[in-house]
């Protein structure tokens, strides 16, 4: 009886902090609406300039390698280059110096005369090796002038491969690429309204009240937790049907991603514990709260792909971080439609680092709050 | 040290008022009664069994100094939920807090939020939040701290209707207060105390003594003529000043012995002995120090 009325007190005083529980739950659907409008739901497209020093010699052929990079596409069919016919390199660097184009291709004098006489016609390429839209671009532009000059040469290439994309990623949008680390963004938004609730009973002095009754610790974080959880689901929710309806796709089991953000969910409330044991006042939440937030969403992998650099027995620092292994397990549910013994490693992880986190959040807040109240 | 070899004995169903300056371990004395401080030798007993289990000590019902409410709750809310925390029942919780919010003319306000109410009565919902498991004893800390007179007046009665049916225990500053609601009181001060007893009784046995004033006519007699009647007499003007402890009672001697010198009495002035003279007297310093 006594959790059930720390549940509905926990859910009145979440639903009256209307703004705390409107940015948590909030955020990370808009998020997935503002990458839609950015990237249009397409594919990704790689802007490639091509310069003729010679556009007039190189007659038939510049609009049959213009078309060569033009047919180079996705298996859905979806070009994968945006070609631009340039001629001025200087604007076209330009661009790639503001990063509205990715590779500026320079076809030389003699490119018709090598295709012909069936020399190796030599390319310049320009582009910036830290963009790494670059490199990739760059791999496409070659894919589509080697089957140019194999077309023109008539010689068998020394080598063939043959691309196999793994899991669905090949068909990905560029949207769903960056969906997911929104998912988890979602996740760890909760950190800010997870800690509010448990601050305004510090706050208010009101957990003194609470610690001269019979409830108990149990009580009060399993009633609160529970309301947090239920915040964070539905965070999660209105992201994942947001990003339904804008066309993301999953290979894998809801029901297995509903697990997954689950436990992650449990995990940041554990770290909110944490953080709650550090403060003394909202204000203090959410100046001190910028810290674990900004470490949880950049060096997990949630936004942007980190290098995994290990220290001990294959393990890396970011490894201590729940979302890490939430990115991977919901990469691999997404993409190749992983079943639960695909993402046991990672869910293990998920439920250990859980269980840590709350014992040292546990501890911590008893000692900071409940002992000192 | 906060509180050195404190012992009191409260009974049951007395309201006892625990005076004493700042710093002089009040608080900390609450703290160690209700179990939000543990002493570092001694006991609290409640009932003759020691306060230690948490049963026992579920019988007390604290109001902290400072206003310990859930700003986003309404007054009934907060009741049912600190009623639920006790395990009280949910519909003698609805019954127990609409009847308390009665009693703290608090009905019209109980589906508003803590927040908007005004400070005196965010005050009288904070002691009701002490009730709602129906303890039976209830310490309630400077309760009249900060409300304006029309709650002073109506948490004095709440105090007063609960004589006899609970154990009251209440710290205060103000001397008045103290008078009008203890039916005993401790002085404590620097952890120590002082003395216990009833208002009227400390009141009558220490401090300067109570000062009675008697206008009269006609030719002034020579104070040593007067010295028999009190402790110490003056005569100012037309007023002769009696200061003794308990001097009502030695009201009809002095009476007598005036008319007897031929006095005539044309009124007559009492200013009792206060509590705070008794604490002036035992400590050497306003209570406000």
């Amino acid at each position: 009886m006594r959790m059930l009325s720390v549940i509905k007190k926990a859910l009145i005083m979440q639903v009256r902090d209307y703004w705390a529980l409107l940015l948590t739950v909030s955020a990370a659907p808009f998020f997935v609406f503002i990458y839609y409008a950015m990237t249009s739901g397409g594919s990704t497209t790689y802007s490639v300039h091509c310069y003729f020093e010679d556009p007039v010699k190189a007659g038939n052929y510049k609009e049959q390698l213009i078309n060569n990079l033009k047919g180079v596409t996705y298996s859905n069919g979806k070009n994968t280059l945006d070609i631009t016919l340039t001629e001025d390199t200087v604007a076209s660097k330009q661009l790639i110096k503001d990063r509205k184009a990715d590779v500026l291709l320079v076809i030389p004098e003699g490119f018709s005369d090598s295709l012909k006489s069936g020399t190796a016609p030599g390319f310049l390429v320009f582009g910036e090796a830290s963009n790494p839209k670059y490199s990739i671009g760059l791999i496409f532009t070659i894919t589509g002038i080697e089957a140019l000059v194999k077309q023109f040469s008539g010689k068998k290439p020394l080598y063939t491969f043959r691309e196999k994309f793994m899991g669905n990623s090949e068909a990905k949008t560029e949207f769903e690429v960056y969906v997911p680390g929104i998912f988890v963004f979602s996740i760890i938004m909760l950190i800010l309204s997870a800690s509010l609730i448990f601050i305004r009973d510090v706050e208010d002095r009101t957990m003194l009240r609470l610690k001269i009754s019979r409830m108990t610790v149990f009580d009060y974080l399993l009633g609160n937790t529970l309301v947090q959880w239920a915040v964070g689901i539905i965070s999660f929710a209105m992201t994942y049907i947001l990003a339904i309806m804008l066309g993301f796709t999953s290979q894998g089991s809801v029901w297995l991603v509903l697990l997954v953000c689950s436990v992650t969910i449990l995990s940041i409330i554990a770290i909110s514990l944490i953080l709650v044991a550090f403060c003394k006042s909202a204000g203090m939440v959410m100046i001190l709260g910028n810290f674990p937030l900004f470490i949880l969403m950049f060096f997990s992998g949630a936004m942007i792909p980190l290098p995994r650099n290990e220290i001990i027995a294959g393990f890396a620092l970011n490894d201590l971080l729940p979302p890490t292994h939430a990115v991977v397990a919901l990469n691999k549910i997404f993409t190749y439609g992983a079943g639960i013994s695909d993402i046991s490693y990672e869910l293990a992880m998920l439920l250990i680092l859980t269980l840590v986190y709350f014992a040292c959040g546990i501890v911590l807040f008893k000692k900071s709050h409940l002992e000192a109240a | 040290m906060v509180v050195d070899n404190l012992s009191v004995e409260i009974r049951e169903g007395e309201i006892f008022g625990l005076l004493g300056p700042n710093g002089a371990g009040k608080t900390t004395s609450i703290r160690m009664i209700t179990g939000l401080l543990q002493p570092d030798s001694g006991e609290v007993m409640i009932n003759g069994k020691r306060a230690t289990g948490n049963d026992n000590r579920l019988n007390v019902g604290l109001c902290p100094q400072e206003l310990v409410l859930w700003n986003n709750l309404t007054c009934r809310e907060q009741l049912i939920f600190i009623a639920a925390m006790y395990n009280v029942r949910g519909h003698v919780a609805h019954h127990r807090a609409d009847e308390l919010l009665e009693r703290m003319h608090l009905t019209e306000k109980r589906n508003r939020l803590a927040r908007t109410l005004s400070g005196g009565m965010q005050r009288r919902l904070n002691i009701l939040m002490a009730l709602m498991h129906d303890p039976g004893i209830i310490i309630l800390d400077e309760p009249e701290a900060g409300l304006d007179p029309q709650s002073r007046v109506l948490v004095r009665e709440f105090i007063l209707s609960l004589s006899k049916i609970k154990t009251v225990v209440f710290t205060t500053h103000n001397m008045d207060e103290a008078e009008r609601v203890c039916d005993r009181i401790a002085i404590i001060d620097s952890g120590k105390l002082l003395v216990t007893g009833s208002p009227d009784n400390l009141k009558k046995t220490i401090g300067k003594g109570d000062v009675l004033e008697i206008m009269f006519s006609g030719n002034a007699p020579a104070t040593s003529e007067l010295a028999e009647l009190s402790d110490e007499v003056k005569i100012i003007d037309s007023v002769m000043y009696f200061k003794s402890l308990a001097v009502i009672d030695k009201l009809p001697s002095i009476i007598e012995g005036l008319k007897s010198k031929d006095i005539k009495i044309k009124g007559i002035n009492l200013r009792e002995n206060t509590l705070e003279d008794v604490f002036i007297s035992l400590t050497g310093k306003k209570l406000r120090d």
